[in-house]
C-alpha cells in the first residue's frame, strides 16, 4: 500500500485543517535512506556537540513522553494534561524501589511501567467517558494531585526537596552513568518507541484511532470498540511517560515534585502542539525547542518562559499542524 | 465558645476568603465561556499580573493601597480587550475549541514569563486596604482584608446580575450566549459583545488580584495554582452559570481550608481535587450547569 487515508476532525488537537484527500507516502527505499541518515547523524552528534549532551538527554526523555501522548492526543484526539502522573509513577516508583528495597534498576523500571499501564487502564475506563474540556479538566486534576502528593507525602517521597541518591541504571555489567551513555541509551529507546508508534499509526489500530477522533458515533457503527481503543492508547501513553520518568530519575539520580509539576504537564502538551501532532519528528522538534530555549544564552534564560508562551500562541493560531506538520506540508507541494 | 469551635470558624472564614478569589476568577472564566465558548485558562494568570502591578504602582506613586484598585481595574479592562483583539479573536477564527484551550495555556505561560522578567522570582505582598486591623467577634478574629475580598465578590456579582438581567446590553449578551449565530442574524454585533465580555473578565481579574494581594504573597509561579483553581471552580459550578461559578469557587476554597486544618496543605489539595473529579464523573454538568454534552 503506497497510499493511506488521512483523516482529520474538528476535535483533533493538532490538525484542524480538512485534509481528507489521499496523500502519497514516500516509497519504502526513500524512507529507509532518510531513517539511516537520521540514525547516522544521531550517532555522531555527541562528537559534534559534546557540550549539549545533557540537553539532548533531557530532550530525548521528553521526546519519548510526547511520543506516547501523540498516540493519545494526536491520533485518538483525547486531550490529557495529566501525563506527569505516569512520569511520577515511573520516576518515584523506580527511585523508591531501588533506593529503599534495593531492587535491580532495570526490573524496577519495567515493573513501574507495568504499574502505570494498570493504573492507566483503570483510570482510562472511567476518565475517557468524559470529552473535550471535561477530559482536559479531569486530567489536569490528576496533574495537580500528582504534584501535591509528591510534595505532601514527605515520609515517602522526600517531600519538596525530593528523592536524592537514586542509583544510575544498570544494564547487565554496564552502568549507564555518563551523559554519553545516557544519550545512546535514549537513542535506542526513543528509536524503538518511534518505530512502534510509526507502525501503529499505519496499522489497522492507527486507522481505528483516527476514526474515533474524527467521529466516535460513526466509528462505533463501523464496529470499532471506541472505549477499548481509547483506553489502549491511554495505556501506551502511560507506559511511555512512565519509562521517561524512570529514565529521568536514573539520569539525574534525583527526582522532585518540580520535575512532575503541573507546569511540566502543560509543557508536555505544548511540545506536542508546537512540534506537530500526528507526526514522529514533531514531538522531537517540540521537545528540543522547549528544552533548548533556556540554553540559548545566559541572558536569554529569563526570557525563555515568555518566549515559549508567545511561540505557542503563534504556532497554534497560524501553524495548526505544528512546526513539522507545516514543513511537511510545504515539502509536499 | 470553645477554642476548637473558634478555630473551626476561623478556618471557614479563611477558606471562604480564598474561595472568594477563586469565585472571582471562575466568574470571569464563566462569562467569557458563555459568550465565546472559549475557556480562558489564563484568567488566573491575569489575577497575579494585576496583583504585582498594583504592588509596583503603590510603591511608585506612594498612594494608599485601596487607590490601586481604581487604577488597575480600568487598566485591565483595557488590557483584556487588547488581548482579545490581538490574540483570542485571530486564534478563535482559526482554531477548534480544544486548540483554543492550548492558546490560553500559551497566554498563561507568557504571563508567567512576563512576571519572571519584570518582577523576578521573589514573592510580593502589599499593605491591607484598612491597615493591619482585624475584627474580633465572640473570640473569632477576622482579618479585615478578608472582608474586602468578600465585598469585592458581592459587588461583582450584584453588578453582573444587574448588567445581564436589567440592561439592554445584558439582553444582547444573553442572546449571544444562548445562540451566537441567531444573535448575529438579529443584527447583534457578536464581535463587540465578545470584546465586552473579555473586558469585563479583565476588570474582574484586576479586582481579584488587587484585593487578594494584601492577604497573601504572590509571585510568577502562583499563576498556575490560580489558573487551575479558577478553571476547576468554573467547571465544577457548571460552565456558563454565574451562580455556579460563585458556588464552585467558594466550595473549592472551603474544601481546601477545611482539609488543610486536618492534613497538610498539599494533601488538602489532593482531597479537594479528588472530590471535584468524582463530582465531574458523577454529575458532569457541574453543580448548577445545564448543558448535557459532557459525556458520550
Amino acid at each position: 500500500m503506497t497510499t493511506r487515508e488521512h483523516t482529520t476532525h474538528p476535535g483533533a488537537p493538532a490538525t484542524g485543517l480538512p485534509a481528507s484527500r489521499e496523500r502519497r507516502v514516500p516509497a519504502r527505499p526513500v524512507r529507509l535512506v532518510t531513517a539511516l541518515v537520521a540514525a547516522a547523524v544521531a550517532l555522531v552528534l555527541p562528537l559534534l556537540v559534546p557540550g549539549w549532551l545533557g540537553l539532548l538527554v533531557i530532550a530525548g526523555i521528553f521526546f519519548l513522553i510526547v511520543l506516547g501522548l501523540n498516540l493519545l492526543m494526536g491520533y485518538a484526539g483525547q486531550v490529557s494534561l495529566g501525563q506527569t502522573l505516569f512520569m511520577a509513577l515511573g520516576g518515584y516508583g523506580a527511585g523508591l524501589l531501588t533506593l529503599r528495597w534495593h531492587w535491580p534498576t532495570l526490573v524496577a523500571m519495567i515493573v513501574m511501567a507495568g504499574v502505570s499501564a494498570a493504573v492507566a487502564a483503570g483510570l482510562g475506563t472511567v476518565f475517557l467517558r468524559l470529552r473535550g474540556y471535561y477530559l482536559a479538566l479531569a486530567t489536569l486534576g490528576l496533574a495537580v494531585i500528582t504534584e501535591s502528593l509528591a510534595s505532601g507525602l514527605t515520609g515517602f517521597t522526600g517531600g519538596p526537596s525530593g528523592l536524592v541518591g537514586v542509583p544510575s541504571l544498570h544494564l547487565g555489567p554496564w552502568e549507564i552513568f555518563s551523559d554519553q551513555a545516557n544519550y545512546y541509551l535514549l537513542l535506542v529507546v526513543c528509536g524503538l518507541g518511534a518505530w512502534f508508534v510509526g507502525n501503529l499509526q499505519r496499522s489497522q489500530t492507527g486507522r481505528a484511532l483516527s476514526a474515533i477522533a474524527a467521529d466516535p458515533a460513526a466509528a462505533t457503527m463501523l464496529g470499532i470498540n471506541a472505549s477499548r481503543y481509547k483506553t489502549s492508547a491511554f495505556v501506551v501513553s502511560a507506559v511511555y511517560a512512565s519509562l521517561g520518568g524512570s529514565l529521568y530519575a536514573f539520569y539525574l539520580r534525583f527526582i522532585s515534585p518540580e520535575v512532575v509539576g503541573v507546569t511540566v504537564a502543560l509543557s508536555i502538551v505544548i511540545m506536542l502542539a508546537l512540534g506537530g501532532a500526528r507526526t514522529l519528528v514533531g514531538p522531537l522538534l517540540g521537545a528540543l525547542v522547549i528544552q533548548g530555549l533556556p540554553e540559548v544564552g545566559q541572558s536569554f534564560a529569563s526570557w525563555s518562559p515568555f518566549v515559549a508562551g508567545v511561540v505557542l500562541i503563534l504556532v497554534i493560531t497560524y501553524l495548526p499542524r505544528g512546526i513539522w506538520g507545516t514543513v511537511k506540508k510545504l515539502a509536499e507541494r | 465558645m470553645s477554642p476548637t469551635m473558634t478555630g473551626l470558624i476561623q478556618v471557614v472564614i479563611g477558606g471562604l476568603a480564598d474561595g472568594g478569589v477563586y469565585a472571582l476568577i471562575a466568574l470571569g472564566v464563566s462569562l467569557v465561556y458563555s459568550i465565546s465558548r472559549i475557556i480562558n485558562l489564563a484568567q488566573g494568570g491575569f489575577v497575579v499580573l494585576a496583583a504585582l502591578l498594583a504592588v509596583s504602582i503603590q510603591q511608585w506613586l506612594g498612594v494608599p493601597p485601596l487607590v490601586t484598585v481604581v487604577i488597575v481595574v480600568p487598566l485591565f479592562a483595557l488590557l483584556m480587550a487588547v488581548v482579545e483583539r490581538l490574540v483570542m479573536a485571530p486564534a478563535a477564527a482559526r482554531a477548534t475549541p480544544d486548540r483554543m484551550l492550548l492558546v490560553t495555556v500559551g497566554v498563561l505561560q507568557a504571563i508567567g514569563g512576563l512576571l519572571l522578567l519584570v518582577w523576578g522570582n521573589l514573592p510580593y505582598t502589599m499593605q491591607p486596604f484598612s491597615g493591619d486591623t482585624a475584627i474580633t467577634i465572640g473570640g473569632v478574629r477576622i482579618v479585615s482584608q478578608y472582608l474586602w475580598i468578600i465585598g469585592a465578590l458581592v459587588v461583582t456579582v450584584a453588578a453582573l446580575w444587574f448588567l445581564v438581567q436589567r440592561t439592554s446590553l445584558g439582553l444582547t449578551m444573553r442572546a449571544t450566549a444562548s445562540n451566537p449565530e441567531a444573535a448575529a442574524l438579529q443584527g447583534i454585533n457578536v464581535g463587540r459583545i465578545r470584546l465586552i465580555a473579555f473586558s469585563l473578565a479583565g476588570a474582574m481579574a484586576a479586582l481579584a488580584g488587587t484585593t487578594v494581594i494584601p492577604a497573601t504573597f504572590l509571585q510568577f509561579s502562583t499563576v498556575t495554582p490560580y489558573a487551575v483553581a479558577g478553571f476547576i471552580a468554573a467547571v465544577a459550578g457548571g460552565l456558563g452559570s454565574n451562580v455556579g461559578a460563585v458556588v464552585g469557587g467558594l466550595v473549592l476554597g472551603l474544601l481546601q481550608g477545611l482539609f488543610s486544618r486536618y492534613t497538610s496543605g498539599d494533601l488538602a489539595q489532593v482531597i479537594a481535587m479528588a472530590v471535584l473529579i468524582v463530582l465531574l464523573l458523577v454529575r458532569p454538568t457541574g453543580l448548577l450547569g445545564k448543558k448535557s454534552e459532557v459525556r458520550r
